[in-house]
């Protein structure tokens, strides 16, 4: 029983780890497209 | 405010402009597919191959994530510490774009140690947190670069904001060694330093930590690829907004 409530520990600090990361990086891919497609000189000519 | 504004002289506060590069890194994609193979390969083996800690149970495999992101994230503030002083020094503005860019990402870093300590102290320690001298001054750590974020949305002048962040980021580096070393000079919860010493670790412990090390560095050169542009972006926006 103990075991099983330490995995639950695990995976969120797995998962929270993971969402943080995803997010911070959507975050600025995000950002990166919106100023890219903003710059004049970065447009295909 | 206007004080400290006038205080430094304006020319001291001028920056050279230089042509910085708003194109994509060669690297950048490369490190993306590493990173993301060494993550999967990470998780596989922190639950597949490293042994169970006979004390800790499973609560032992958040050892996988949480250190690595503890050492990327000090490292990531000695860039911020390395670029700073170049800043001071040369007046080039790649260096503000790498300290600032460093430092937004290892807060990212921090802040996820920062949820993984205490997913880990609540079973082995039966507390989330606990006003340890380590975790205290991390915490601090975590505010010093808080705050370096906000100084920098904070100041409006490009040359002005990287000085500042400039002398925050020298200044804010004096906390990592405290934090290194706080286990060793006060009583403290959190384990001390045991991973290279001779008894340590158990090479499969090990092994799964260099590669939890490797991935985290590898993600880190990959962030960094993404934010320095994005910065020199917004701020070719800025420009060209004013202009």
């Amino acid at each position: 029983m103990t075991l099983a409530k330490d995995a639950v520990y695990v995976i969120a600090a797995y998962i929270g780890s993971a969402l943080l990361y995803g997010t911070y990086l959507a975050l600025l891919w995000s950002k990166e497209r919106r100023l890219e497609r903003g710059n004049r000189d970065l447009q295909p000519r | 405010m206007n004080v400290e504004t006038d205080a430094l002289p304006l020319d001291a506060a001028v920056l050279e402009e230089e042509a910085r590069p708003l194109t994509r890194s060669k690297y950048r994609r490369p490190l993306g597919v590493l990173a993301l193979v060494a993550a999967t390969i990470l998780v596989a083996m922190a639950f597949l191959y490293a042994p169970e800690d006979l004390k800790q149970g499973p609560a032992q495999r958040i050892f996988y994530i949480h250190v690595p992101a503890a050492w990327i994230g000090f490292m990531a503030f000695f860039v911020v510490f390395v670029g700073s002083l170049a800043v001071l020094f040369t007046g080039k503005r790649r260096w503000d774009d790498i300290a600032s860019s460093s430092a937004e990402i290892g807060t990212i870093f921090t802040t996820a140690v920062l949820i993984t300590g205490p997913l880990w102290g609540r079973p082995v320690w039966g507390v989330y947190w606990t006003w340890d001298p380590r975790l205290t001054s991390y915490l601090m750590l975590w505010l010093i670069y808080l705050s370096y974020l906000v100084l920098r949305g904070y100041v409006a002048d490009p040359a002005r904001r990287a000085k500042y962040c400039a002398v925050l980021g020298i200044v804010g580096f004096l906390d990592v060694p405290i934090v290194y070393l706080s286990v060793r000079w006060w009583r403290s919860e959190h384990p001390t330093q045991l991973v290279f010493e001779r008894g340590g670790l158990p090479p499969e412990m090990l092994i799964t930590l260099m590669v939890g090390l490797a991935t985290f560095t590898l993600f880190y050169a990959y962030l960094m690829t993404v934010r320095v542009r994005t910065g020199r972006l917004q701020e070719a926006a800025d420009e060209e907004v004013l202009s």
